[in-house]
């Protein structure tokens, strides 16, 4: 093993590859499955792991990073403070209550989708002018949908972490 | 304070909202800002990759999950075949009487000034709440937003959004954000087809601003009217299935099923030029 800045370095690369194939995963894969017209949304609960097991700050950063990218290739520049938001949010937890479990990440998944799904909502309402009987069972299917792949979405990110035990430092 | 910020992160969230907000003025200034016209070209060889590898992935995921559903399906179709080879020999019969299929005949023959670039379709949207597909031609292929896409059979099948080099995007019928003045091809009657929420899950897409007097038939074949110029006349859009009053009586709407087969497509055509039939 190299010194603890190797570690940091080669985990965060980690990090980002197995993020990167999330986003292709999302973004060419799963919009091609016919799920009732509903397309899961993975990429919040990419940025949750990730704060949930590094921190506050690294998940911030993190999250500005991958909202960054996703926001700038899916027209939703939204997404970058949005993601910055929820790694700094669930980075939070890390080291209290459930912090850093598998309970207390899908307590989180949960959120970042409630969070997500609510914000569309109030999107659609105050500035697209989309009726709120047409957006809840989309966004209800979206927010289940999601939460289904939530849990095998943490494995992979568990796993670096517990190989490459040396923290992210920004 | 500093302290708080620093620890938890939230300064970076700070930054991030000034981030979104100088990416969001930049779109806005910038309809196509060149940092997302590279991500596009970059990332052109993954969506093609990913476009082969996910359609072999989801052809065997929908035939296991629908194979039931297919099955009933192909019997419906296998009688709607049957009824409509009865309906297409009368039609064919009467055809040389028809009045307004000889007109559709003269639209066909203007049709041959449309240039067309052909296309394949190499994504499609990522989330529930819009319907667009990305097209493997771009500004390099004379490509422009707002140019009609339509597939090999001349069923419209959305309008250019977007355009980056070597790629595009196409906002389709079901894509809330679709607009554009059509006509009932029987009755001669106007109106605005829309892409709906409600309806998009279903491949369906809505016809309004109907007079409430309207009396559409299931079937009703819908094309674009062309008033105004900017889009090309007589491309079918597609078909009634129910028609609606509005809640306030004083309208009503249709229901359509687009003609072209919107999640099956692979290879599109884009109406660079047309001429305008007044």
């Amino acid at each position: 093993m190299g010194s603890s800045s190797d570690q940091a370095r080669s985990k965060l690369a980690l990090y980002i590859v197995l993020t990167a194939l999330v986003f292709v995963l999302q973004r060419w894969v799963l919009n091609r499955l016919e799920l009732g017209g509903i397309v899961p949304q993975l990429m919040p609960f990419a940025v949750t792991a990730v704060a949930m097991l590094e921190g506050s700050r690294p998940g911030a950063w993190f999250g500005l990073g991958t909202g960054l990218v996703a926001g700038l290739m899916t027209e939703g520049a939204s997404l970058i403070w949005f993601y910055a938001l929820l790694g700094a949010l669930w980075g939070g937890t890390r080291n209290k209550l459930m912090g850093g479990t598998f309970p207390g990440y899908l307590l989180c998944a949960l959120g970042s989708i409630l969070l997500l799904e609510g914000g569309t909502l109030l999107w659609g309402l105050a500035f697209a002018g989309e009726e709120l009987a047409a957006m809840v069972p989309i966004a209800l299917a979206e927010g289940g949908w999601s939460m289904a792949f939530a849990p095998l979405l943490y494995l992979p990110y568990w796993l670096i972490d517990r190989r490459i035990p040396a923290d992210l430092r920004w | 304070m500093k302290n708080f910020f620093q620890k938890k992160g939230f300064g970076v969230v700070v930054f991030a909202l000034l981030l979104t907000a100088a990416v969001s003025i930049l779109t806005s200034v910038f309809p196509m800002d060149p940092v997302r016209d590279l991500l596009g070209i970059i990332t052109s060889p993954v969506r093609a990759l990913t476009t082969g590898v996910a359609g072999w992935g989801a052809e065997v995921w929908n035939y296991a999950a629908e194979h039931e559903r297919l099955q009933d399906r192909v019997e419906e179709l296998e009688r709607e075949v049957a009824y409509m080879q009865e309906e297409n020999r009368e039609a064919r019969a009467a055809l040389e009487e028809n009045e307004r299929l000889r007109e559709l005949l003269e639209l066909r023959e203007k049709r041959k000034d449309f240039v067309f670039e052909s296309a394949a379709v190499t994504g499609r949207t990522a989330n529930s709440w819009s319907a667009t597909i990305t097209l493997s031609k771009g500004s390099l292929h004379g490509v422009e937003a707002g140019d009609c896409v339509i597939n090999e059979t001349g069923a419209l099948v959305g309008v250019i959004r977007e355009v980056g080099t070597n790629w595009s995007s196409v906002t389709t019928l079901l894509d809330p954000d679709i607009s554009m003045g059509a006509i009932v091809f029987r009755t001669g009657e106007d109106g605005i087809v829309e892409g709906e929420l409600s309806l998009m899950s279903q491949q369906r897409c809505r016809l309004s601003y109907l007079n409430s007097q309207s009396a559409l038939v299931s079937g009703d074949e819908v094309l674009t009217s062309g008033l105004g110029g900017v889009y090309p006349s007589g491309l079918v859009v597609g078909y009634v299935e129910t028609v609606h009053a509005t809640p306030s009586g004083v309208e009503q709407y249709a229901v359509l099923i687009p003609a072209a087969d919107l999640p099956a497509l692979e290879q599109v055509f884009v109406i660079k030029e047309f001429d305008i039939v007044e």
